[in-house]
């Protein structure tokens, strides 16, 4: 069965700065490729060409098959192809309630839109009674779990985390965590991007580590601690 | 479940609210000559009512995109010359220009939306205030059709539209009075859909909204060009109320004017505009002003909102309902404080106890 989203020799340029240089990545259906690197190591940026956000200075993005590079990114995500963010990761000045039903409105969604919004709160775990409340009165870990809901609803094929732990405190990157593991026992396809690697390596199927801009390593979790390489640009010594 | 199910009725209240609001004003509106008025007010309360709608369609933009589009003015200097023009050169109708300046208007928004959606920010408002002023520079240049700087003076044929004559002046404020009650109805019904929904979504984080499949450049483009469609039919109105236009009507402290207006009432809200170029306009009247000093109490009056009340005059009421809450709410703390220094320490008190965990976690960002 082919991949559902390749990126092949993707390269980008800032005025003659490499952050990202030549990186290939195989997403297949089910799976959870964990995304990580140092910063700086051009994780972001990845994300960033892969999802339509930035424009590949060189190589290829295929969703299903099909060449996406040129699409902008609400194409890439209306088909399928759908993303969270570090930062401002919701609607802010909108109800809980307005944030979710937000991209069931830009899926043209027909049926219990209430029913719907309800399941994918329990998956990840964002209490019923914020509802009415408006996203920027929610605790920091609610927000990203809220961000995580608002991708969710848009019934995506493949969602790309972009730091879903960044800023948290460890109760609430649990939250977070466990919001994961339970998308990851609905079969969801993703792929994580993240810097603390306690907490990722755990929910992934196979991790590919980032450093300067370039793939240095690609494995299995316990493969990937082992790699001297990975030592060397996270610690700077083996 | 039970939030999600009251979510429905919260809507039909506000539904009601809204559309109860709108009809209040417009009942309000259409009382105003009952009261005898003199032909003065009567000639203030058309021109309010006219700029009202004109900053509607700035306001709309503002309030639902988070755009401000300083080329406003220029858009309503196009709907009032294409309804000169239509009149003057080609003997054309009160309701056909009326259409022929909204769709004017539209286009001329749509054409200022092009360049400017590639920018934003503090960007977006420069290049909308520059074509503000290369607007008013074609209108002055293009003497043939506009009459240059002495601009267009327009005497409308003797013309009756639903029985109302265009010439006596109360028949015309009724006239206003319609034309802005279908606008206000429209722009509520535009701003209560899904694609009010959307253009929300996009003010309030375009890239979150890009990355769940919203064409954004597409909605923007819209959105001006709506704005842009009310602007040119509120110009319309205004020559048939002026009969004069001059590109001194459309120049960038226009405007401004309008984003006072939007200001003043509250650009998240629909009547706020409405309310906006209501003070605007009356307050100098009522304090006896001469027109520089009228503006100069109208900049303060801007800096006073932006700090003190920045959601306009229409949220003077929820502002006062959350300051009573809070008010209350700090008694109440201070009640339970002062019942938990004399409870014992068993944590039996209205307090939370010190062993019982925090009923929510609130992380901070880092």
């Amino acid at each position: 069965m082919s991949p559902l989203l390749e990126a092949h020799g993707l390269s980008k340029h800032f005025a003659g700065v490499a952050a990202l240089v030549d990186v290939d990545l195989e997403v297949n259906a089910g799976e959870i490729v964990g995304l990580i690197g140092p910063n700086g190591s051009g994780k972001s940026t990845f994300f960033n060409v892969v999802t339509g956000f930035l424009r590949a200075s060189s190589g290829t993005v295929i969703w299903k098959g099909e060449d996406v590079t040129r699409n902008s990114a609400h194409r890439r995500a209306r088909k399928g192809l759908v993303r969270t963010f570090q930062e401002r990761m919701c609607f802010d000045d909108l109800t809980v309630r307005e944030n979710l039903q937000f991209p069931l409105i830009q899926a043209k969604s027909r049926g219990n839109s209430d029913a719907r919004i309800a399941e994918v709160m329990e998956w990840v775990g964002l209490p019923q009674r914020t509802l009415t409340q408006r996203a920027s009165e929610l605790s920091w870990g609610q927000t990203r779990l809220l961000g995580m809901a608002v991708a969710l609803l848009f019934t995506p094929e493949v969602v790309l985390f972009d730091e879903p732990f960044a800023g948290l405190n460890r109760i609430a990157a649990e939250d977070v965590c466990a919001a994961l593991l339970r998308l990851r026992a609905e079969g969801i396809t993703a792929v994580v991007v993240e810097h603390e690697m306690q907490l990722l390596l755990p929910l992934c199927d196979r991790v590919v580590v980032m450093a300067r801009g370039q793939k240095i390593a690609e494995g299995t979790s316990a493969d990937i601690l082992e790699r001297e390489e990975v030592r060397l640009a996270y610690f700077g010594a083996a | 479940m039970k939030s999600l199910v009251s979510s429905s009725s919260s809507r039909i209240r506000s539904a009601l609210v809204q559309y109860g609001g709108l009809l209040s004003v417009v009942a309000v509106l259409a009382l105003f000559p009952l009261m005898g008025p003199s032909n003065k007010d009567l000639s203030l309360a058309t021109s309010a009512l006219i700029f009202g709608v004109a900053a509607t369609g700035l306001g709309f933009l503002w309030g639902q995109v988070g755009e401000v589009n300083i080329a406003h003015a220029a858009v309503f200097g196009v709907g009032a010359y294409t309804a000169g023009i239509a009149a003057q050169d080609h003997g054309i109708d009160f309701v056909p220009s009326l259409v022929l300046s909204l769709i004017a208007g539209a286009i001329a928004a749509f054409i200022v939306a092009l360049p400017s959606l590639r920018t934003r920010g503090h960007y977006f408002v420069i290049l909308t205030f520059a074509i503000g002023q290369v607007a008013v520079v074609v209108a002055t240049r293009l003497d043939d059709l506009t009459g240059g700087v002495d601009g267009l003076t327009v005497i409308p044929a003797k013309q009756e539209v639903v029985g109302l004559r265009l010439t006596d002046r109360q028949d015309f404020y009724y006239i206003c009075i319609c034309v802005a009650a279908v606008i206000l109805t429209a722009l509520l019904l535009l701003t209560r859909s899904r694609w009010g929904a959307t253009l929300r979504g996009i003010r309030e984080n375009e890239q979150l909204a890009a990355a769940v499949g919203t064409p954004v450049v597409r909605h923007r483009i819209l959105a001006f060009t709506v704005s842009g469609a009310v602007g040119g039919l509120a110009g319309q109105l205004h020559l048939y109320n002026v009969k004069f236009v001059d590109p001194g009507a459309f120049n960038v402290q226009a405007s401004i004017f309008f984003l006072l207006m939007v200001l003043l009432g509250g650009r998240r809200y629909l009547l706020g505009p409405i309310v906006g170029a209501a003070v605007y306009t009356f307050l100098p009247e009522f304090i006896f002003l001469d027109p520089g000093r009228s503006r100069m109490l109208l900049g303060l009056i801007l800096v006073a909102m932006i700090l003190l009340l920045p959601q306009g005059l229409l949220s003077l009421p929820s502002r006062i309902a959350a300051l009573r809450a809070n008010r209350a709410g700090s008694r109440s703390v201070a009640q339970a404080d002062r019942v938990d220094e004399v409870d014992p320490p068993t944590g039996t008190g209205t307090g939370a106890s010190p062993l019982e965990p925090p009923h929510e976690v609130v992380e901070a960002p880092s």
